[in-house]
């Protein structure tokens, strides 16, 4: 955690500033998205449109703050600019990832169960022109409700992409309440082996866990990978932690200096 | 127009080896040729159109020029939120192919009828429509669409009973203009798409009945031909706009943004009107109860050249 404890930082600032949302989902997934560009991703920051470069693409872009703050301490920009453009007006750091022209930007996202269809259009791609590349979506639990995510699903299986990785976010938490109560996806893993995929379950926010599992993909030749990250929606800032009203408000002063003054002790 | 389409696509293919060909389950006995000759540039993504639409915006940004083929009601309705953000806001280079538009699909019921494609696809920033109305419309509509970047509407009806046939005198001519097919002084009748033959009809029905009548093809409905409307506008008494389509949305109301404000010729809107057709039968049939016969739309020519204030939502 010390790793990401500045990045959280920045999302704090960036959505204090910006007086924005998502900053539970922004938490839930920083952990992941460092870790997949830090170890995982082959990717350049002076030439992030390079054709065989890794894919990630942000399926819940509504975490955008996480993945910006992760594409600054790559290179991709200064964090500063990120922090102090984050949904302002006329900037190009949307709460939502857009191609706005924001460098390290696969594609537009946050449309729900729009992130997998697009991810699986470039394994395919990748495997037509025989590619080295790999592709890697990160999607919410509430998108597994879309029809269209289960469509790719569904494709991805039966033509074996094992150049596509998803990873789930399980926070277990939608937009009205626990996903528990609204659509129970469980049993989770079951349903994707069921779809021909390998599956993989693991702490979200353990840098150990996920070295074990990334560092196998993919976890069978000829399956698509899939891993079950399970997560804590605000994670890290005590009062932000399993609290669905994070999803929609930005912190007030007070709540900000306290939260600061966790991620800065 | 579908047999030409896949022709032309075909030639196109094997000179352009970056184009790739999506279809949601549609094709058959049709495809089956394209899909044997470019295999690793051909999937069948399955009934599956969100994804099918999705998975176009990949390969188009992973640099290929993209087909995405399927019948015009579920290319375009079933998957238009995917079509608006993930490939139109994004720009991206993904031909958009929408076959059995219109009451091609005569006898299945609202659920086959496509008439609303145009009027969703014009709402698209980006998108560019094509209707071609003949074969030679259909080849250089394709051609134009596979040749150029950005995200396109290639909208494949049927304009006839039988075979597919010719109507323009001439061997080539600019896809993206209004087109003159016949002249005439005082009506000019503008076919968009499938109503080409139709619309020829209707010109014989009144210049029977002595109205001097011309009739343009307009296969281009966006970015539409606009110096080439008022043109028109300037120089007719009566504009009639004709589509398989519904009047709002489709090409009638692109004709109507260009004029509106304008001296010169009225424009009576001609298409499916405000409803859902709860019947079957033969196109023509369904045509007729739409009021576009030919014989229907020259007595609406004839009563609103005499009527001075034209209104296109009269009573069919």
């Amino acid at each position: 955690m010390l790793e990401t404890k500045s990045l959280r930082l920045a999302i704090l600032k960036a959505i204090y500033g910006g007086r924005s949302s998502h900053i539970g989902s922004a938490l839930s997934v920083v952990d992941l998205i460092y870790y997949i560009y830090k170890y995982v991703l082959k990717f350049n920051p002076k030439d992030p449109e390079k054709p065989d470069r890794d894919r990630f693409i942000l399926s819940k872009g509504w975490a955008a703050s996480a993945l910006y703050s992760v594409l600054a301490r790559m290179g991709f920009f200064s964090e500063d600019f990120f922090v102090k453009n984050y949904c302002r007006d006329g900037s190009s750091f949307i709460g939502i990832t857009t191609l706005s022209g924001i460098p390290g930007i696969e594609t537009t996202t946050g449309s729900m169960g729009h992130g997998l269809p697009i991810g699986t259009g470039m394994a395919i791609a990748g495997k037509m022109a025989r590619k080295p590349y790999r592709v890697f979506v990160l999607i919410s639990d509430g998108e597994l409700d879309e029809g269209s995510t289960w469509e790719s699903i569904f494709f991805g299986g039966h033509h074996g992409l094992d150049n596509l990785t998803v990873i789930i976010d399980y926070n277990k938490l939608q937009s009205f309440g626990p996903v528990k109560n609204i659509l129970d996806p469980e049993p989770i893993e079951d349903k994707f082996k069921a779809f021909k995929w390998s599956v993989q379950r693991i702490n979200g926010h353990d840098l150990y866990e996920m070295e074990r599992v990334f560092s196998k993909i993919p976890f069978e030749k000829g399956k698509p990978s899939i891993i079950i990250a399970d997560t804590i929606k605000g994670k890290g800032i005590s009062f932000m932690e399993n609290n669905n009203v994070w999803h929609y408000k930005p912190p007030n002063k007070e709540q900000f200096d306290q939260a600061l003054k966790e991620l800065q002790s | 127009m579908r047999s030409k389409f896949i022709d032309t696509t075909i030639e196109l293919m094997r000179k352009n080896k970056n184009i790739f060909f999506l279809t949601a389950d549609m094709g058959y006995g049709a495809l089956e040729g394209l899909s044997e000759e470019f295999p690793d540039r051909f999937i069948n993504v399955g009934v599956s159109e969100a994804n099918a639409a999705g998975i176009a915006a990949g390969l188009a940004l992973s640099g290929y020029r993209v087909i995405f083929y399927a019948q015009a009601s579920f290319a375009t309705m079933r998957c238009f939120e995917q079509v608006r953000l993930d490939i139109a806001s994004n720009n991206l280079d993904v031909k958009i192919v929408g076959t059995s538009a219109g009451f091609t699909l005569c006898q299945y019921g609202v659920s086959h009828f496509a008439m609303e494609d145009v009027g969703l696809m014009r709402l698209l920033p980006n998108m560019k429509i094509l209707c071609p109305g003949d074969i030679l419309e259909a080849e250089l509509a394709t051609k134009f669409a596979l040749k150029n970047q950005g995200p396109f509407y290639l909208r494949i009806g049927r304009t006839n009973n039988g075979p597919d046939v010719k109507v323009h005198s001439k061997n080539t001519l600019d896809i993206s203009r209004i087109i003159k097919i016949k002249d005439g002084k005082n009506v000019a009748l503008i076919t968009s798409g499938s109503m080409m033959l139709t619309a020829l009809k209707v010109k014989d029905v009144l210049e029977s009945k002595g109205v001097s009548t011309a009739l343009f093809s307009v296969p281009m409905v966006k970015p539409i031909d606009q110096t080439g409307i008022k043109k028109i506008q300037d120089k007719f008494k009566m504009i009639v706009s004709i589509e398989e389509h519904y009047i709002t949305g489709g090409a009638g109301s692109a004709i109507e943004e260009v004029i509106t404000g304008r001296n010169g010729a009225k424009l009576l809107k001609l298409g499916n009107p405000d409803i859902f057709l709860h019947v079957t039968g033969s196109r023509d049939y369904l045509l007729s109860k739409c009021g576009l016969s030919p014989v229907k739309i020259a007595s609406r020519v004839m009563s609103g050249l005499k009527n001075k204030h034209n209104n296109s939502n009269e009573k069919i």
